[in-house]
């Protein structure tokens, strides 16, 4: 008994000493434990007043699969279940809006979110309260159809005083752009949408979208019916006809004249002799494509060839067929070319006798080509010739000279049977075919006209001191004591008509306000045609002063002010104006030229002719060179032009002057 | 720290009784079987504490942070009701007068986890706010003791010493550490009886009296001192209704 209770006293001694130690007086490490780490939350939460049970995620993914306690809400936020396990770093939470009055005023409220994640710490997050009230969505209009146009406006509307309309569109198909595709119009506010069409790259036909405009009324999902149309490509092409005569390059001009589509073009079925910059290609919308058309001539026979080539094209005719012409001549056949001497000055044709009078500076010639005959005469001049005028007739001819006479030849014995002084050097003249003559200046400004008497060398200056310009163009209006002129030295050059019927020039000149600049009448001298390209009716002479505007145009042959018109013959008898187009002679690069030929009637536009090169053996090498023409006139017999032409100044060789004869075929 | 002290201090005293023994052989002074020789005591105990200290203004606090009466009360009812655990080494003269070391440990705690109102208009917080209190004294005591029956034993014991303060609170989910000290005073009711030889169980009721006046914050990131007044001041005051065991050495 003693030993078992000394053994319970023992113990009970040690227990007494390991009393102090049951009991856990502090944790050192408590603040360290309970230490927490910051981080972003990524997304923000927003919900209106009418969110109730709204099921959202929220995504943590470094949080795996950790507990999370949210800590930190706004009051007017309700979340389910306040704390909860991540599932692979997402969590769904369910949240109502709670109303609540101090929250009760229309507008948004910001709120804090704070999720604590266990083993990882703290994530701060932002949460908006939208009050909104009970908005009313109107869209103005409310089916949008933009045809073929580009653009369009849409008003999104609140119509209810006390609420705030949120809207959005979440997707917009791939051809429509709109300016905002969310808004808010606050109590009975608007706002404005700008769309716009994107056709690139799509077939042609009607497109139609719902486009949904999610928004807080109760119409949340309003429908706003929008459709649009792609046209097709529509093609064009210019010129449509391509005459490439016997030489030389075409431009052609494929548009696509439609705004929305691409235009996909093939040029197929070439002839071998023809040879084009490129054979397809891609026009996109408004613009153009351009292509070059050549001809290959070797080894091809003599004569015309002609070829209707088809384009291929997505437009809606599918295909385009573009006529095709040239010529394979032998442009040094003496029939056609002729070569001259001398650097041309002037040039007249007589119909009647078919013969082209052509005077020319060094050297000093008059060259008479008999066409009916294809052959050539030159008689040497003493004088340098300016200008000449052969009488209407056909038995003689003027020249002005630049040492102020005039040279008077009859064409069946062509030598100067009379030389006349005048005082001025002759810029035109003009044989009256009574006996006069009516001469024009070089220089001096404004100058009185000149009226010569052939017969007495009487030289009859107008009274008037500045009757007309320096360089002022007369011309002979056909079975008419007439003429017509123009200043070339002044701007608006004018018309000027003159009356020769009493032999001396009347003095009173009818005048009209207009710039013509160059000028050539018709072979009855009812109308003529401008450098500019423009017909006018030739008026009556009155007696009266006439000093007016009112002239209008009867035609337009159109300008082209990179090869204005350089000169005009009008054939009566194949109804026909022939108009050389030509480069300014200042343009040193561009030393095209062409004939257009043109219905005199109805203006349109007949045919294209363009100069042949000539062959010329220079320093022993035999070359061809290309020509820039500078005269047209019609043939007596319907059937050809006569064409006088130089060669290019680019070649530096001279002048190299030659008659051409271009058979038109009418 | 301190209580590791008190540990060596307590096991310095068991080799002192010892050599007191032997001791007692060579001198006139024997610890432990003469009847006029000062007797050692070792005893522990511990049991149930009650904070006497009014909590009224803290559960209005509470309550401003939305909390309800009812969650407040039951916060501090677990507040208030704490455990202990007390050791005492002593020595008692034949004249029943005595003296020793004694150690009070107290701990409590109380938790809720629920929303609160921040005050700022705003947000709730949703999450825990606890504490969990460890209040430790060290002091010195003097006993008077007083035969009342063979096998019971009456003692009333004084003690005054070091009081040592330190609160873990989680308030809204931020962990604040609350610490502080100061003096303390300790009275004791002992009901000693003799179970057999040199064990008695003891029955005891004591009343431990400390305020601190300044306090500690540390949130783990600021640390700031605050010295207290008026109501302010932290009542630690409790309670103490313990049983445990003595041995007379």
């Amino acid at each position: 008994m003693k030993t078992i209770i000394t053994i319970i006293q023992r113990v009970s001694l040690l227990l007494l000493l390991c009393v102090p130690f049951l009991f856990e007086a502090c944790n050192d490490e408590f603040l360290e434990e309970n230490a927490n780490q910051s981080f972003l939350l990524q997304d923000t939460l927003f919900i209106t007043e009418k969110t109730i049970a709204q099921e959202i995620t929220l995504g943590i993914p470094e949080a795996k699969n950790a507990r999370y306690t949210i800590r930190v809400i706004p009051k007017w936020l309700e979340i389910a279940e306040m704390e909860g396990t991540f599932d692979n770093g997402y969590a769904k939470l369910s949240v109502s809006a709670v109303p609540l009055p101090e929250f009760n005023d229309l507008g948004f409220y910001e709120g804090s979110l704070h999720i604590y994640v266990e083993g990882k710490g703290t994530y701060y997050g932002t949460v908006f309260y939208a009050r909104l009230g009970d908005p009313t969505i109107t869209v103005q209009p409310a089916i949008v159809d933009f045809g073929t146009e580009d653009y369009a406006t849409v008003t999104v509307s609140d119509t209810t005083a006390n609420s705030i309309l949120i809207w959005e569109i979440q997707e917009l198909p791939n051809w429509l752009n709109a300016n905002a595709t969310n808004g808010m119009a606050v109590q009975n506010g608007s706002n404005m949408i700008s769309f716009w069409v994107n056709r690139e790259n799509l077939e042609p036909g009607v497109y139609t979208h719902n486009l949904v405009l999610w928004n807080n009324s109760l119409n949340e999902k309003f429908i706003l019916p929008v459709s649009m149309k792609v046209v097709g490509p529509s093609m064009s092409v210019s010129p449509a006809q391509v005459d490439l005569g016997v030489s030389g390059t075409v431009a052609v001009t494929i548009s696509n004249t439609t705004e929305n589509s691409t235009l996909h073009w093939s040029i197929k079925d070439l002839p071998p002799w023809l040879l084009v910059s490129q054979t397809d290609g891609t026009t996109t919308r408004y613009q153009n494509s351009t292509i070059t058309f050549s001809v290959n001539r070797e080894n091809l026979d003599i004569g015309v060839y002609t070829h209707d080539l088809v384009i291929e094209n997505d437009s809606e005719n599918k295909t385009f067929v573009l006529p095709v012409r040239m010529e394979v001549v032998d442009f040094m056949d003496e029939a056609l070319t002729t070569l001259l001497e001398g650097h041309i000055v002037d040039a007249e044709y007589h119909e009647g006798s078919g013969i082209l009078a052509i005077i020319t500076q060094t050297p000093k010639l008059l060259q008479l080509y008999h066409t009916n005959t294809n052959t050539l005469e030159s008689f040497a001049l003493e004088s340098v010739p300016a200008c000449i005028s052969l009488a209407e007739d056909g038995s003689e001819l003027l020249i002005g000279n630049t040492n102020a006479t005039i040279s008077r030849i009859s064409l069946a014995t062509p030598t100067v049977h009379q030389t006349l002084e005048i005082d001025c050097i002759p810029y035109d003249i003009v044989f009256g075919g009574n006996n006069w003559c009516y001469i024009t200046p070089t220089l001096d400004q404004w100058v009185p006209f000149r009226s010569l008497n052939l017969q007495t060398g009487e030289l009859v200056k107008s009274s008037s001191s500045s009757a007309i310009y320096e360089k002022t163009i007369i011309r002979k209006i056909p079975n008419k004591d007439n003429l017509l002129g123009t200043r070339t030295g002044l701007s608006p050059s004018g018309i000027l008509l003159f009356d020769t019927s009493q032999g001396i020039c009347n003095e009173n000149i009818n005048y009209w306000h207009e710039g013509i600049g160059n000028f050539w009448l018709t072979e009855d001298g009812s109308k003529f045609v401008c450098s500019t390209g423009r017909i006018y009716r030739t008026p009556d002479y009155t007696d009266d002063y006439v000093h007016s505007i009112d002239i209008s145009p009867i035609g337009d042959l159109g300008a082209n002010w990179d090869a204005p018109i350089k000169w005009t013959d009008h054939s009566a008898a194949a109804n026909t104006l022939f108009v050389l187009r030509a480069a300014p002679d200042y343009y040193t690069n561009n030393n095209d030229s062409w004939i257009e030929s043109y219905d005199a009637y109805s203006y349109e536009k007949l045919a294209t002719y363009r100069p042949m090169p000539i062959v010329l053996t220079i320093g022993g090498v035999r070359k061809e060179y290309e020509t820039k023409a500078s005269f047209v006139f019609a043939s007596n017999d319907e059937t050809a032009i006569y064409v006088l032409k130089n060669v290019h100044q680019s070649y530096s060789i001279g002048n190299q002057w030659a008659i051409e004869k271009i058979i038109t075929g009418n | 720290m301190t209580r590791l002290l008190f540990c060596i201090l307590l096991f310095a005293a068991l080799p002192a009784s010892v050599s007191a023994q032997v001791q007692s052989a060579e001198t006139s002074v024997n610890l432990s079987g003469h009847q006029d020789s000062p007797k050692l005591v070792l005893s522990a105990r511990g049991g149930l504490s009650y904070l006497t200290a009014s909590a009224k203004e803290d559960k209005k606090t509470l309550q401003s942070y939305g909390l309800s009466e009812d969650a407040a009360d039951d916060y501090y009812r677990d507040y208030k009701l704490g455990y202990h655990s007390r050791a005492n080494l002593g020595l008692v003269f034949p004249s029943g007068m005595g003296g020793g070391i004694v150690h009070r440990y107290f701990s409590t705690s109380a938790g809720l986890t629920g929303f609160f109102d921040p005050q700022d208009g705003v947000h709730l917080i949703y999450g825990e706010t606890s504490e969990q209190v460890h209040i430790n004294f060290y002091g010195a005591t003097f006993d008077m003791q007083e035969e009342l029956s063979p096998k019971l034993t009456g003692k009333l014991s004084y003690g005054i010493g070091y009081t040592d303060f330190r609160d873990e609170m989680i308030m809204m989910n931020q962990p604040v550490l609350i610490t502080g000290n100061n003096l303390g005073l300790d009275m004791a009711f002992d009901l000693q009886y003799l179970l057999f030889g040199k064990l008695t169980l003891n029955a005891q009721l004591s009343y431990f009296v400390c305020t601190l006046k300044k306090v500690k914050f540390d949130d783990g990131y600021t640390s700031e001192s605050y010295e207290l007044s008026g109501n302010e001041k932290q009542n630690l005051s409790a309670l103490d209704l313990s049983v445990g065991l003595s041995y007379t050495f």
